[in-house]
């Protein structure tokens, strides 16, 4: 019987041990990150390392929350496009996604299995293999240097996902609510807007939430597709704090640190959503 | 099929009767299909097309070139080194978080206080940026006032601080492992998903039965799991593929080509060297090689649904 607790306390021992070298791991570069945007200058650059800052410098968020620094002055724009184009991109793909869900849902018409399998084409090709080609339609267009420009080629990966979400939740709400309305005289479209739209609210929200936060996160697109600084988003403006011969390390931390903000709100606030969306998103298929 | 319906016309005819019976459920799925055509159809095509032209700096007019690409291509040196770094970044970035993931899915699958709020922690390196996770983890590398050095040199490891970034001999991992500290956590709420398909009768039954720990994730964790696993594994190695992000942000491809994979070589090609039809040719060729992997994945997918997850 002895032996048999010591091994279990020796097995939770070895859980436990486990769990705090993940968490270390996961946490340590976000307080890194922080420490190192508190700190003045001299500090940044000690050996051994400082965690915590002999005193508080907040200078690099006053600098870019109030745009001071003529390299941070663009930071209110740059989070104003953010937010248009993450929104933007979040709300279009919800329209497009939505009624085709819904029909992929409840419909059966010729079609839907190769339809079915076009939206997966995101998943397997490389989003670079479209850019080329969006960058010169988005030239042709003039939508270079727009949100409309980058709200429509986001379209790529929040379209698929959109429809595949919220197919997984229509899946799961039972069409007989529909139906009635149907006996009682309500059109089928009418059916779809008033009952079965309502109805899938949580799973809306989670698309929503999901697809907001690819497009605050996303890169290359937006690389390619801005190039006036007016139009860059906050993943873009960070580059501002590489110089011609330094870096400013601590301004660099504060922006990501700020640029992460939003995105973790979200998630902590709706992490159930996420979490649901995030599976289903890729179990669903 | 549809094969057969242009061989006998009165098949074609029930064909197109069943369209035309179910006209009024086209609208719905309308507005996606113009997405997809114009976002993906098309853009697909004309990658193929342009990968048949010449076009370069100086003649900006593209010419009809056939193969010519293709073959420029597969003969340069740069296109095999690109293509070993990125085979080496995707197995190694794909395993790695796949250990680590599995390793937290299971840790978090005790009996822990606390365990929803520690997984909301361990999550937090998927939520963030490429931008941020590649800039962070730059800062920690420096080679001269990282996190990393200061760290090593503390414990007394090293006495020389480290080129994380700048050897050609290290930077492959140290990209490697900041890829699987940014995607562990997908693995983890995959295999999560997974592990709570599990019966806990199952492992009392085992228990009963005196078998150990070992024994349990053995016969019954591991089989349970394959599934989600044979997924997550393809989805993995599909990003890991394509990812663009963390190379370009944390190294731009260098030192001299060591970390260049193929995203970031054709996005240089396209908009350094303003190459656009061998830029084309080779998004074809690793749109092809995907596609083929693509197969696995529908094919996991299918499987998945069979089992009813």
């Amino acid at each position: 019987m002895g032996g048999h607790l010591t091994r279990r306390l020796l097995g939770s021992l070895a859980v436990y041990t486990v769990l705090l070298v993940l968490l270390v791991l996961a946490l340590a570069p976000f307080l890194w990150m922080i420490s190192s945007s508190l700190k003045m200058e001299r500090e940044l650059y000690q050996y051994p390392a400082v965690w915590i800052p002999a005193q508080v410098n907040w200078e690099n968020y006053r600098k870019i929350l109030l745009g001071l620094d003529p390299m941070t002055a663009l930071f209110g724009r740059q989070a104003l496009n953010s937010l248009i184009v993450s929104f933007g991109t979040s709300a279009f793909g919800l329209l497009v996604g939505l009624p085709c869900a819904y029909a992929f849902s409840r419909f059966q018409f010729p079609g839907k299995r190769s339809m079915f399998l076009a939206v997966l084409l995101q998943n397997i090709f490389p989003l670079i293999a479209f850019l080329l080609p969006l960058y010169f339609m988005m030239g042709a267009l003039g939508l270079r240097n727009t949100y409309a420009g980058l709200i429509i080629a986001y379209l790529v990966f929040t379209m698929p996902l959109s429809v595949w979400l919220l197919k997984g939740f229509f899946d799961s709400i039972p069409p007989d609510m529909e139906r009635a309305a149907r006996m009682d005289g309500c059109t089928r479209f009418g059916a779809f807007c008033r009952i079965a739209v309502p109805l899938a609210t949580p799973g809306m929200i989670a698309t929503v939430i999901y697809t907001f936060t690819i497009a605050w996160n996303e890169y290359m697109y937006a690389l390619a597709m801005t190039s006036s600084a007016n139009m860059r988003v906050l993943q873009l403006g960070i580059n501002a704090f590489f110089r011609q011969e330094t870096t400013d390390w601590g301004g660099l931390m504060a922006w990501a640190f700020i640029m992460s903000v939003p995105i973790v709100i979200l998630f902590g606030a709706l992490q159930k959503f996420f979490l649901r969306a995030l599976t289903a998103g890729s179990l669903k298929y | 099929m549809q094969r057969k319906g242009i061989a006998f016309p009165g098949r074609r005819g029930e064909a197109w009767a069943l369209i035309w019976a179910n006209r009024r459920d086209y609208p719905y799925v309308l507005p996606a299909i113009l997405a997809i055509s114009l976002v993906m159809l098309y853009p697909l095509g004309y990658v193929i097309y342009l990968s048949f032209f010449r076009t370069s700096l100086f003649s900006p007019i593209p010419r009809f070139d056939g193969l010519g690409n293709y073959v420029r291509l597969l003969t340069s040196e740069k296109f095999w080194t690109v293509l070993t770094n990125t085979l080496e970044w995707t197995v190694g970035a794909t395993a790695l978080a796949f250990v680590w993931g599995l390793v937290a899915a299971l840790v978090l699958n005790q009996e822990i206080p606390g365990r929803t709020a520690l997984r909301n922690i361990l999550l937090l390196p998927y939520v963030i940026s490429y931008v941020v996770a590649g800039y962070v983890w730059v800062w920690i590398f420096h080679g001269q006032f990282g996190l990393a050095n200061s760290l090593l040199r503390q414990v007394g490891v090293i006495e020389q601080p480290m080129q994380f970034l700048e050897s050609t001999r290290l930077v492959m991992y140290t990209l490697i492992f900041t890829q699987a500290w940014k995607t562990a956590p997908f693995v983890m709420i995959m295999l999560t998903a997974g592990l709570q398909t599990i019966p806990p009768q199952l492992y009392a039954a085992a228990r009963v039965d005196g078998a150990g720990k070992w024994q349990q994730f053995r016969e019954i964790t591991w089989p349970h799991l394959l599934p989600f696993t044979t997924l997550t594994l393809t989805l993995q190695t599909l990003s890991n593929f394509h990812s663009f992000t963390l190379p370009w942000i944390m190294t731009g491809g260098g030192p001299m080509f060591r970390t260049h994979v193929f995203a970031t070589y054709i996005y240089l090609v396209s908009f350094s060297e303003l190459n656009f039809g061998l830029a084309s040719a080779a998004a074809v060729v690793v749109a092809a090689v995907a596609g083929a992997a693509g197969v696995f994945y529908v094919r996991s997918v299918i499987r998945l649904q069979k089992e009813g997850a």
